[in-house]
């Protein structure tokens, strides 16, 4: 037991093999490693043996949450899962993905800090959690149902529509590498293909209904005054601070603004930013991403427990095909899903219709697929049909092309029904397929870096041969890397977003630089301000209207990195939303616009009791990244995870008896030397590589993290596992 | 079936309760719209689904302050309260709230608010105007000292209000005696909860949301 606030203390462990359940205490943990992700790691490292797949029964999956969440910290209703990633490419190293939602915080007021699912149980399981009491639940019956109906049906068994779930669907079942878990009808455990892992456990999910509480060092009574004053410098998501209607900001309540799905239209109108009781209002996510594509059936917004911003957008279809229920929550990449725009001779012959939007979108969530992998998925299969003057489809097997032909792509050109028919399509040959069959479908589910890897576009992909990708307009998707589209790639962030790309094993996601940079509604003078104020110089960040620049590794651009990699370990330990934390900008003029940036470390400290200093808690989180890389060098089997040119992480990938080096790379088209306006420097991201790993206490040649700087944080036993490993060269940490 | 207004509570009748009910708005109390003329008001949290997001953030507020520690199940506010109402998507949830029920005597036997007819101990009571806690806002609420925890209250809620929580039940009580006002509206960051101190004469200018105001004919 412990005084300390926040942690609920347990950690429940389910054998899957064996059938049997224990718990034990969180604190053998924390609070060194804060929570979620960092205990997460903790697990992976000591109980996952090095050459372990991600589908293998020895593998790990971890689903946890932090000493906030549940408390009475605004945006702090989050959950991460920590496990091999079966969509990591061309190594399946370690990922995390986050969910919100409900289910983090029943999960925790159930009295648990995580869960860690471990073998592989002999028939399909449900786990179900009453407070205390935990068990396997036959699952027989439910699997092959689609998401939604699971989570009713769970409900109902359980005699409690209070319960909250979290279950694949079909995809996660055939162990598919792009398999998400979908809790409620928006909220997706969706990257790293953690749907597959549960698939490959025979878990089709997780029931819990919580009871309890959070204990608080700090009672809310003695902080309400000083959270109002939080909320206020959070202001909105990404510290928006402008209600100009012209404003980039994706928070831009206006005179004119309206939720126009609802039976009556609501106007919302604009909302100044120190209107905390309007704050949840102001976004309109259908409206800004889809140019108003969803805007007629636009109903409210919502959010995660804990929320003060409520960014998902609540959508009520109309006339939509049987099988699809109208109601479902979504956010940016649920959005564009299925959105697509045909051009031909600079004429667009067929646009996305809202239906297509939604259908894509329902069916994504209902079918366990992560919405996000769709679009990579989609773009190989238009560059399949249309690419390179036709001879990717020419060279495909008869079988292959002839399924690639039945698809009705008359759907989604001139005269078709502006692809409802072609998203329905797609979604069902993948939840029909056979897994191991070697059918299209079968190889999407793999993810689209392996499907390409068997169609032979793998390598055009990689480098930016034949025009790859834009076989779709309107969004252009390319591989960034490690199996990921580009996403808020280094083409428009930089070099902080380009050295991210590099190390990181997934989309790295940095909202909050996003935020600082494109989406807070300052100015570009007022934004360089703030970041000169938070890193000591305006040019620590980069106009993302001058693409393709990395830009020499400054100081303030490398402090800005790092930065990133901490607090997004933080975000993930505590639990906070990215869309929010850090706290880069605030409202407030006479702050000239200058967030605060350490508001976790109070909140932190509050919640739990844990006095603690924002560089303090840095240090720790610190400690994760160090671990996260830790791992990924045994997975990848290497102390060289440096990349670069002469690295090619396309092709096959290990899982495929390939064998690579390099971690640190991105795919090889951002280098195109060829390309007009040039694209990225391969040198500048070199030296911006060897800055960052010195600035980590790596070794700035390969980049692999050192014996003395496992130490200083408190981690010897991992330097001593690597040296086992013959990962680390306890000679070169000196150097 | 005989209808009375009892001496110094407010004037209501099922068909003001209905109409305010079906309007969609979905009201924490009867009355408050329309067809009953100027009479005699209290105090009351309305809530409006439509503005809703279902963060919770009222709940975890209110179990923070009056349960010693955020978890929902505690909070007398929220969308759990909401649950057996509840479709498969969020559009439907609303942070339920106490309705504050008007006082209804049929047959000269008061079958409204329903807890306080239902309470055999008369635990569950309506405050006098000028109560010591709860001033003038006619707060239904349960005496802990009387309150034997039958649940009869609960059962008889037309909401399921009241939860019973070690062996006494307990209900909103707008948090007047304890906060001065209602923090669980303070807390919503979507303007879905809206505090009504009791008033009388005039209906309030401003609403949770302005249009539904607008159609009910009060702005």
């Amino acid at each position: 037991m412990s005084d300390f606030g926040g942690w609920a203390g347990k950690i429940l462990w389910v054998d899957l093999t064996a059938g049997k359940l224990h718990t034990e205490e969180t604190w053998q943990w924390v609070p060194e490693r804060i929570g979620a992700i960092g205990i997460g790691l903790a697990l992976v490292w000591h109980h996952v043996p090095p050459g372990t797949g991600a589908l293998d029964p020895a593998n790990l999956l971890f689903i946890g949450v932090g000493p906030l969440t549940g408390s009475w910290a605004p945006c702090a209703g989050r959950a991460v899962a920590v496990s091999l990633s079966p969509a990591g490419y061309p190594v399946e190293h370690v990922g995390q993905s986050s969910v919100g939602g409900q289910f983090p915080t029943e999960l925790k007021w159930a009295g648990y800090d995580g869960i860690v699912f471990v073998g592989r149980s002999p028939t399909p399981v449900v786990l179900v959690i009453r407070d205390s009491q935990a068990e396997l639940m036959d699952a027989t019956d439910l699997w092959g149902r689609d998401t939604f109906s699971t989570q009713q049906l769970l409900q109902e068994k359980l005699g409690d529509r209070r319960a909250k779930a979290l279950v694949i669907g079909p995809v996660g079942e055939k162990q598919a590498r792009t398999g998400a878990m979908i809790h409620g009808t928006g909220h997706a455990l969706g990257q790293c293909g953690f749907g597959g892992v549960a698939g490959s456990k025979n878990l089709k999910g997780i029931v819990v209904r919580g009871t309890g509480k959070v204990r608080t060092a700090t009672p809310l009574a003695s902080f309400r005054g000083r959270l109002d004053d939080i909320r206020r410098s959070l202001a909105v998501m990404q510290s928006v601070i402008s209600a100009d209607k012209d404003s980039r900001s994706r928070w831009r309540a206006r005179d004119d603004f309206g939720w126009h799905g609802a039976d009556e239209p609501i106007p919302i109108g604009a909302i100044p930013p120190d209107d905390l009781s309007r704050q949840g209002l102001r976004h309109c996510g259908s409206d800004f991403y889809m140019g108003g594509v969803l805007r007629p059936w636009h109903v409210k917004n919502s959010g995660c427990v804990g929320c003060v911003m409520n960014c998902f957008s609540t959508v009520r279809g109309r006339d939509m095909p049987k099988g699809i229920p109208e109601h479902g929550e979504m956010n940016c990449v649920q959005m564009q899903t299925g959105y697509f725009r045909r051009v031909r001779d600079d004429k667009v012959v067929s646009n996305a219709s809202r239906w297509a939007v939604l259908a894509a979108k329902q069916l994504a969530d209902m079918t366990g697929l992560n919405a996000y992998d769709f679009r990579m998925q989609l773009n190989v299969l238009v560059q399949l049909r249309f690419g390179n003057e036709g001879s990717y489809r020419e060279q495909l097997d008869a079988h292959l092309r002839d399924e690639l032909d039945a698809l009705p792509w008359e759907s989604i050109d001139e005269g078709g029904d502006n692809g409802l028919g072609f998203m329905m399509a797609v979604f069902e040959t993948q939840r029909v397929a056979e897994p191991d069959a070697d059918s299209i479908a079968a190889w999407l589910l793999q993810g689209a870096p392996r499907a390409a890897a068997r169609f032979a576009m793998l390598d055009d992909i990689w480098t930016g041969a034949h025009g790859q990708f834009e076989g779709f307009e309107g969004f252009r998707v390319s591989y960034g890397a490690h199996g990921q589209r580009a996403h808020y790639g280094p083409e428009r962030y930089g070099l902080p977003a380009g050295l991210h790309w590099s190390i990181w094993n997934r989309d790295p996601n940095r909202h909050e630089h996003n935020g600082l940079v494109s989406w807070s509604g300052l100015s570009w003078e007022q934004k360089q301000r703030v970041a000169e104020i938070h890193f000591g110089d305006p040019g620590a960040i980069d106009d993302p209207s001058d693409s393709y620049q990395l830009g020499e590794p400054t100081a303030a651009r490398i402090e800005l990195a790092r930065m990133l990699a901490v607090r997004s370990m933080l975000k993930d330990s505590l639990t906070l939303c990215d869309w929010v934390f850090p706290n880069y900008c605030c409202p407030d003029p006479k702050k000239e616009y200058a967030g605060n940036l350490e508001l976790e470390a109070e909140l932190y400290s509050a919640v739990t009791g844990d006095e603690i200093s924002a560089d303090a808690l840095d240090l720790r989180a610190e400690a994760s990244v160090d671990l996260y890389r830790a791992i990924t060098m045994r997975d990848w089997n290497t102390a060289d995870m440096r990349g670069g040119p002469g690295y090619q992480s396309g092709g096959r990938g290990h899982d495929q008896g390939g064998d690579y080096k390099g971690h640190d790379n991105l795919a090889e088209w951002y280098f195109d030397t060829s390309a007009d306006p040039p694209r990225l420097n391969r040198a500048e991201l070199e030296a911006g590589k060897t800055a960052f790993y010195e600035r980590m206490g790596w070794d700035p040649v390969r980049g692999g993290v050192t014996r003395d700087k496992l130490t200083a944080l408190g981690q010897p036993e991992v330097a001593d596992g690597l040296t086992e490993l013959g990962l680390l060269d306890d000679d070169d940490s000196a150097r | 079936m005989s209808r009375h207004q009892p001496h110094g509570s407010p004037c209501l009748t099922r068909r003001c309760f209905v109409q305010a009910a079906g309007s969609g708005f979905l009201l924490a109390v009867a009355g408050v719209t329309t067809g009953c003329g100027d009479q005699e008001q209290w105090g009351v949290i309305l809530s409006d689904p439509r503005l809703c997001g279902a963060c919770s953030r009222c709940a975890i507020t209110c179990a923070a302050l009056n349960a010693d520690g955020p978890g929902v199940a505690q909070a007398l506010v929220g969308p759990e309260q909401h649950y057996q109402e509840r479709q498969f998507d969020n559009a439907n949830w609303y942070a339920a709230t106490c309705r504050m029920c008007p006082v209804i005597v049929e047959d000269e036997q008061q079958v409204s608010p329903a807890c306080v007819a239902a309470c055999p101990v008369g635990a569950a009571q309506i405050a006098p105007e000028g109560h010591p806690i709860f001033g003038d806002e006619r707060v239904r609420f349960i005496d802990q000292d009387r309150c034997i925890g039958c649940g009869n209250c609960v059962t008889a809620c037309p909401v399921s209000h009241p939860l019973l929580d070690d062996g006494v039940a307990r209900k909103c009580e707008l948090c007047i005696g304890r906060w001065g006002a209602p923090p669980c509206v303070e807390a919503c960051p979507s303007r879905a909860l809206l505090y009504f101190p009791v008033w009388r004469g005039d209906i309030p200018a401003v609403f949770p949301c302005q249009l539904e105001a607008l159609q009910a004919g009060l702005v």
